[in-house]
Order: structure tokens, then sequence, then C-alpha cells
């Protein structure tokens, strides 16, 4: 009988304890503990996306700078190269730069139309040369003559 | 929320405003942004490479320069450095009867010596070697030079290569003219008649702008126009080129 009746009390008392176990994991410490879980959860996404976000932001950011430096500077370089072909072809063609100062004309070019104008010589339509919008003439001037831009010393 | 919770939410907004904080010093502050693509590149060319490029146009525009003073020059010497067969008013004799003073070989040995020396007055950091022309481009050897920055170094040669505009080979052509003139109308007693039917349209008498013949002695004075109508001088000074020349024909 009393083998009988410890037999009963150990099989109720695991069956409490299966309950006990079943009640912690599915509803937790009770309804603060669960709200504090939840706002716990919340912080750290709202944590993590603004890191995201910041980290993106900068990358994203110094990337996008760096793109408009790049060309910026490719443009410079361009701007220079086509300026001392564009002396080059002067040269080659019979222009005089005895005397003038390479670094300053090279300097002075600009972009007009898509096209580096450094002398004279580079404008290709008679209103841009006759005008010299770009004073690249310097204390000559620029005169259209047999379809071309010529520089004469005033 | 006990208190180490506090303080761990405390320190992660804290951990979030200093990325930002750092962030934004770095990159407007410091410098310290992402390097530029391709600046390492971009400098070179601008640099060295740029600036190789100029130091090459400087050279040609003063071999150009030396070059066209050169033939002009000579052309007004009518191609002789000295006057080894005379002189008739200030111009130099070509020939003394079939003695020639003028042959298009002195004039290939002595430009190059010419434009040698003149370069080596402008340019004097070194010497430029094997100068000759060909057509109307003059060419020369330089050296190996170097453009040295601080993270780069770049190695170019300073030879050149320069179109003149002008050929010195017109004496070729005009060696040919006065020998056939010689040959032809020598010790002929018409002889302006004779030079008359020979000479090619560029040989003019006397001046080219008032063509006169005029006959001192054997001699006969010539301005021969370049015939390949080519301009010498600078600027706004440039004139077509004219050789001054006297042939005689005794």
């Amino acid at each position: 009988m009393i083998n009988k009746n410890g037999k009963e009390k150990k099989a109720n008392r695991k069956e409490i304890n299966r309950k006990e176990v079943n009640k912690i994991s599915l509803f937790p410490r009770g309804k603060k503990a669960m709200m504090d879980d939840l706002f716990d959860l919340f912080y750290t996404l709202a944590v993590s996306i603004l890191l995201l976000f910041f980290i993106n932001a900068a990358l994203s950011g110094g990337i996008d700078q760096s793109n408009k430096k790049s060309v910026s500077k490719l443009e410079e370089f361009k701007l220079v190269s086509s300026a001392v072909a564009n002396l080059k072809v002067y040269l080659y063609e019979g222009g005089d730069l005895k005397d003038k100062d390479l670094d300053q004309m090279v300097a002075r070019s600009k972009i007009l139309g898509g096209r580096t104008i450094t002398t004279c010589s580079d404008y290709l339509y008679e209103p841009d040369c006759t005008a010299d919008p770009l004073k690249v003439s310097g204390d000559s001037r620029c005169i259209w003559l047999d379809d071309s831009c010529k520089v004469i010393n005033i | 929320m006990n208190k180490k919770g506090t303080i761990i939410h405390y320190i992660a907004f804290g951990l979030l405003i200093g990325i930002g904080v750092f962030l934004f010093a770095t990159e407007e502050i410091t410098g310290l942004a992402p390097d530029i693509k391709g600046q390492w590149q971009v400098d070179f060319l601008k640099d060295n490479f740029l600036e190789a490029e100029k130091e090459m146009l400087r050279t040609d525009v003063i071999v150009r320069n030396i070059g066209r003073e050169v033939a002009l020059d000579l052309a007004e010497k009518g191609g002789l450095k000295t006057f080894s067969c005379g002189k008739l008013k200030g111009v130099n004799y070509w020939n003394k009867g079939k003695t020639w003073c003028f042959t298009n070989e002195a004039v290939k040995k002595m430009v190059p010596e010419l434009v040698s020396n003149e370069l080596n007055k402008k340019i004097t950091e070194h010497q430029f070697t094997n100068i000759s022309f060909n057509g109307p481009y003059l060419t020369g050897k330089g050296i190996k030079k170097t453009i040295a920055t601080e993270n780069a170094k770049y190695f170019y040669d300073d030879s050149f290569a320069v179109n003149l505009g002008y050929s010195f080979e017109e004496y070729a052509q005009l060696e040919l003219d006065a020998h056939k003139l010689v040959d032809l109308c020598n010790n002929q007693e018409e002889l302006k008649s004779c030079l008359d039917r020979i000479k090619l349209s560029y040989w003019k008498y006397g001046s080219c702008d008032k063509e006169e013949f005029t006959l001192s002695g054997t001699g006969v004075p010539f301005c021969v126009v370049s015939p390949g109508l080519a301009y010498l001088g600078q600027g706004q000074d440039q004139k077509m080129t004219n050789y001054q020349l006297v042939l005689d024909f005794s």
C-alpha cells in the first residue's frame, strides 16, 4: 500500500514538474518580463538600423565624393593634355611660339563647346573666332581668314 | 530595467554618436576621406608625363626657331658660309668658271653644324647629336631625361623632329638649275637671250622685287625665289624665301 502511494506521489510530482517546465517556456516570468524582452528586441533593431544607416551614409558619401574628385582631377588633366596637344599642332602648322610663355598659354586654356581652346587657331567657327570669348589671344587679335582662325599681332 | 541594463543601453547610444562624430571628423576636418580613385595615376600623368611633354614642346619651339633663322640667314648668303669664289656687291659667287664653290653636299654638312652651334647656346644642359634634315623635318638625338616627383619618376627621350615649313633640299634643285645655266650659256655672246631661254621662272635677274639683268664682268647676279614657295622669318616679319647668288659665265 505504502509503495503504491509512494509511486503515485512520485508520478504526480513528475507530472507537476513537466507542466511547470511547459509553463515557463510558454509564458515566461509574467507580463513585465515579456515587455522588457520586447523592448530589448525593438531597441536592438533600432540601434542596428541606425548603425547601418551611419555606415552606409559614410561609405556611399565618401565614395561619391571620391568619384567627384576623381572626375575633377581627370578633367583638369584632360584640359592640360589637350592644351599641350593644341600647341603642338599650332607649332606644326607653322604657328609662332617664339618668346611665348607656354605654361601661361596652357593655364589660360579653356573649354568652349566641348573643345579645348588654347590659341586662336583652335576656334572652329567665325563668330567665336572674331569675338574671342575666352580671351586666348592676349595682346594679339583673332581674325577669320581662309576658313580658319588666325592670330595677328596688333 | 535594472541599472546594469540601463548602462548598456546608454553605451550603445554613445557608440552610435561616437561613430557619427568620427566619420564626420575624418571626412571634414582631418581630411582622411577615402582615397580618390586613380589619384596617383592622374598625378603621375599631370606632374610627370605632361611636364615632359611641355619640356619637349619647349625644345621643339627653340629648334624650329633656330632652324628657320639658319635657313633664312643661309638663303641670304646664297647657301655659302664663306666667299671663296668672291663677291659682287655683297652677294656670293657660286662659281668661278668651271670651279664651283657652292655644292649641295656642303649645305648638308653645314646646316647641322650651324643648328648645333646655335642650339648649344640656347640649351646648355646637354648637347644634341645626329642633327640632320629630311625634307622639311629637322631631327636631332637628345638624351634620356628624368622628371622625378615625390612618388614617381618618368623617363623620356628629348630627341626632336620639327617641321620647319621649309626644306634645305631646295639647294639641290638650285644647284642643278645653276649647273644647267652655266653649262649651256657659258661663253655665249648673247648671254641674256640664252639665259632667258633656259632659266626657270623662279630665277630672277638681280632682285626678286624688281627684275633687272646686269652683267658685271662675267658675273650675273640672281635672286631665286624658293621653288617650294617657303616663307621664313618669325611672326609678322615672315617673308618669301629668296636666295641671293651670282653666277660666273667666263
